[in-house]
């Protein structure tokens, strides 16, 4: 058996989990650097 | 394992970009001891320059850059071709596409994505959503190095008893375009040598590459 989930297969929770991660660490780096220099650090 | 397979791409790309800024923070945070050194003043801890505008505008000023690249390497290929380049479209298919190539409204497919079968404002968004994720990291990480700049900017000025300067006037200093362009030049360069060296070069197996055997003056997407 592949181990791996072909096309065919439909969606997974895995591509949706990789998505929100990398939406998270654009959106926590973003607010860090915009913040650090606002309060003067 | 099923998992790691399926996703392994983003998975080596985050964890090369933990690696690559846990080896910045470092590497600056020696940098930065070695200045204040310089100037007869106490180290930083290094917890303290992780929160400094000192580190934060080393980071945002390549963000920056990076975003940009792909939005207008995005934008950039919706109208412009490169004939025998795998990143572009053929000549001839300039433009944004019609609804039935791109499977939006009447001819979305079963599975096609709910915002593709909307109409009006949910289409347009849906249609454009890349873009306009990359176009604002790139707006707000250029923000924050500009804010960053200002910070570090200020800082020295107090060292050597020179008065500070407000964020507009920064937006106007050597100090931030020598940042954003000595950026700018090099994502440019490697785009546009990446669209023609992809020509005539090959990389098998890669999704960036045509097929090793395609002629040199068809693009991959003519092999399907």
């Amino acid at each position: 058996m592949a181990d791996f989930t072909p096309e065919e297969a439909g969606p997974r929770r895995g591509e949706a989990v990789v998505f929100w991660s990398w939406i998270a660490v654009l959106a926590v780096g973003l607010v860090y650097m915009i913040t650090i220099p606002l309060i003067g650090r | 394992m099923r998992q790691l397979r399926d996703n392994a791409l983003s998975l080596v790309f985050g964890a090369l970009f933990v690696l690559a800024l846990a080896g910045q923070s470092v590497a600056g945070w020696f940098e930065n001891n070695e200045r204040l050194a310089q100037h007869g003043m106490p180290p930083q801890a290094f917890g303290a320059f992780l929160t400094s505008s000192e580190f934060v505008v080393d980071v945002a000023e390549n963000w920056q850059s990076e975003f940009l690249q792909f939005f207008l390497f995005i934008a950039a290929t919706i109208w412009f071709v490169q004939r025998g380049s795998p990143e572009s479209k053929k000549p001839g298919d300039e433009g944004p596409g019609t609804d039935k190539d791109q499977m939006v409204g009447e001819h979305a497919k079963p599975d096609s994505p709910s915002w593709a079968r909307a109409r009006g404002i949910r289409q347009t968004i849906f249609s454009n959503s890349l873009l306009l994720v990359m176009g604002t990291v790139f707006l707000l990480s250029w923000l924050a190095q500009s804010l960053a700049g200002t910070v570090v900017m200020n800082s020295e000025n107090a060292e050597h008893g020179q008065a500070p300067i407000s964020w507009v006037e920064y937006l106007g200093s050597p100090d931030f375009w020598n940042r954003t362009l000595q950026n700018w030049q090099s994502e440019f360069l490697a785009v546009g040598a990446m669209i023609a060296l992809s020509i005539f070069l090959r990389q098998r197996g890669s999704s960036e590459s045509k097929p090793v055997g395609l002629p040199h003056y068809a693009a991959a997407t003519e092999s399907e």
